[in-house]
């Protein structure tokens, strides 16, 4: 008995000698059509003949004493049963067309007319080191019942360009691991029972892995991937034992680390069904995957996939995001303003903002309690309805308005809203402002000194219906103001540290930008867990 | 494949096949069919009815063997064709050159 797999529709043989080859074909045709009694007798006739054609083609031109390795695949399905004979050996220069009978003398010469007479349809293709033929032999319906199985072909074609274009639309290659994609993978790996589990995407000549479990290796050149044959499938590919499957047998991922044995995959598409990864799993031991088995590992890729898309949206979303974000800075001779906004995630719920008022500049710096897209929803919003109010000359009906405004959607939310709003009067220096249980703004004196602008309102959408308290400070000479979200906090250990260190940033930076850079540089040097967001505003002369 | 022959009159033998008739077995056959000829049947029926696969190159063999008994003065006819023989011989062409008979009596009937 040659090394075999029944699995359902399919049945896949190793044949290791010319000597029992043919035998052993006839053995897997029999096991087939004891599957598939529907199968009718002139069909499996046809069929039995051109695959046998085939296989004795392949052991009558192996250039070689040794023999090819060859494997036989049968998929019977309601329409049609199709067969792949891959083996080794040199390319094969075929010529399937335009092709007649020989002379009637010839004793050879008619094996591929007499298959292609036979079946429906013939491919070659020379896929690494291996020839793959490929036939289909569509089959009379069976009787009674008329089966409506969609007709699924093996292997699908690759439009390689669409399909590098879709998968670099995403912006995810070489980007750091993420928990949402990790997650899948490890569920996947426990799942299964086992060693690894990646999402592969397969990029130009090369397999990059966004997220893997139980695998030291980043990449691997496309020519190993199995994954690049999950992509030309419509369906879960499984390898049950890569040590007899010729055309994974050699490969340096079979023969060294991590040893592969057992190997199931998914394609994972985008856009217009450009196959541009998988969700694979594989193990050093062989191993056979069920039916139930491999619709889980389906569902597992499209979840992976929704995730995938969705990380292409949301970098859409940062984008309109950093779009709300001011652009360009006031006309206000004497006065420099710059802010930064560095999300955690690709979208967050701080903002700054500023927009000219009729003497002046008004700004807000807000932070919207917890990350990510709901609380950027929250934020846009809040900017929104905050540069409507702006318009109003006293800046307590400003934030009166906003509240009243915000009040319904941020009780709807759940969410509540920490900001520092600010007025600044460019003749005088004076900045009024409120602060809605913000509390992390000062102004760094020029002479050394520091004024903290205390907070005393509660955060919007604590439903305080009490006067807001408007205060004012006056803005001299040197002097710089400085509001940050408390994501700042996270980077630096403890407020009075920070203090100190932000006091010799702004000493040594010549304007407001430079303040903002250097405070940047530090977020960056550092994994923020939380938004940090810095507006700077200083007065120049 | 297993074979054995008869002879059914003077210079005429009957070679029957029983199993698969494929690459593995196309020498053993050219050398039942030397066999023959060189022991005087130069008109042989393949009978066939224990055929139970045939490829191209089985069909190969059998050219091979109607080639050697007409240049012995003989022919080469088959007798009882399984489906598959049929059809392999009806899709290459090869029936108007391969002409089978239902049995082997009839093959060399008219000769």
């Amino acid at each position: 008995m040659p090394n075999s797999v029944e699995q359902g529709n399919t049945s896949r043989i190793t044949l290791t000698s010319s000597e029992q080859g043919l035998d052993d074909v006839h053995e897997q045709l029999e096991r087939v059509w004891a599957q598939a009694p529907y199968v009718k007798f002139i069909d499996r006739l046809s069929f039995e003949t051109a695959l046998i054609e085939m296989v004795s083609n392949v052991f009558q031109h192996a250039d070689s004493d040794i023999t090819p390795l060859c494997t036989v695949t049968i998929e019977t399905f309601p329409d049609r049963v199709e067969s792949t004979v891959v083996h080794g050996g040199p390319a094969k220069e075929v010529q399937l067309t335009g092709r007649s009978m020989p002379d009637e003398s010839a004793e050879s010469g008619r094996g591929i007319l007499l298959i292609q007479a036979l079946v429906s349809e013939l491919r070659y293709t020379r896929e690494g080191d291996y020839n793959h033929w490929h036939m289909v032999k569509k089959i009379l319906p069976a009787d009674g019942e008329f089966s409506s199985v969609p007709k699924v072909s093996l292997t699908r074609p690759i439009n390689e360009k669409a399909r590098q274009n879709a998968l670099e639309s995403l912006n995810i290659l070489d980007t750091a691991p993420e928990e949402r994609l990790d997650l899948i993978t490890r569920m996947t790996q426990r799942l299964f029972g086992v060693e690894t589990c990646t999402i592969s995407l397969i990029d130009n000549d090369r397999q990059w892995f966004k997220s893997r479990i139980g695998l030291a290796v980043e990449e691997t050149p496309r020519e190993q991937a199995f994954c690049d044959h999950t992509i030309r499938q419509y369906d879960t590919m499984v390898v049950p034992d890569a040590h007899v499957d010729p055309r994974f047998q050699n490969n340096p991922l079979v023969t060294g680390a991590p040893l592969i044995r057992f190997y199931a995959g998914y394609p994972i598409e985008v856009g217009d069904g450009e196959p541009i990864g998988t969700l694979c799993i594989f193990d050093p031991n062989p191993r056979i995957l069920t039916e139930p088995e491999k619709e889980l590992l389906r569902d597992l890729a499209l979840i992976a996939q929704n995730e995938l898309v969705g990380s292409r949206d949301l970098q859409q979303a940062r984008e309109v995001q950093n779009g709300l974000l001011p652009t360009s800075v006031p006309d206000m001779p004497g006065y420099e303003i710059a802010g930064l906004c560095l999300p955690s995630q690709a979208v967050g719920g701080d903002f700054y903002d500023w927009c000219e008022v009729e003497d002046g500049v008004a700004f807000t710096l807000a932070d919207v309690m917890g990350k990510g897209t709901g609380a950027a929803i929250i934020a846009a919003t809040v900017r929104a309805v905050l540069r409507a109010t702006s318009r109003q000359s006293e800046i307590s009906k400003a934030m009166d308005f906003a509240v009243k405004s915000l009040e319904a959607d941020l009780a709807a939310s759940g969410k509540f809203v920490t900001l520092f709003y600010g007025r600044l009067h460019t003749d005088t220096g004076v900045v009024e402002y409120v602060d809605a249980g913000h509390g992390l703004s000062w102004v760094f004196k020029a002479n050394g000194a520091l004024e903290y602008l205390s907070s005393e309102a509660l955060p919007l959408g604590m439903n305080m219906d009490e006067p807001w308290k408007v205060k004012s400070t006056v803005l001299e000479i040197g002097d710089t103001l400085v509001s940050i979200s408390d994501g700042v906090l996270d980077l630096i250990t403890g407020l009075r540290a920070g203090l100190a260190q932000a006091t010799e940033v702004v000493a040594k930076s010549a304007n407001a930008q430079e303040v903002v850079d250097a405070l940047q540089q530090i977020a960056e040097s550092q994994s923020a867990p939380d938004d940090v967001t810095i507006l700077v505003l200083r007065r120049s002369k | 494949m297993e074979f054995s022959s008869s002879e059914l009159s003077p210079g005429v033998a009957v070679l029957s096949l029983k199993g698969r008739f494929n690459m593995v077995t196309t020498q053993p056959f050219r050398d039942q069919i030397a066999k023959l000829v060189e022991a005087g049947s130069s008109r042989i029926v393949v009978e066939l009815s224990g055929v139970n696969s045939f490829d191209s190159s089985a069909l190969g063999a059998l050219i091979g063997g109607l080639k050697t008994t007409r240049q012995a003065g003989g022919d080469l006819r088959l007798s009882s064709p399984t489906e598959q023989v049929k059809l392999v011989l009806q899709l290459t062409n090869m029936d108007r050159v391969l002409i089978s008979y239902d049995s082997t009596e009839e093959a060399f009937s008219n000769a």
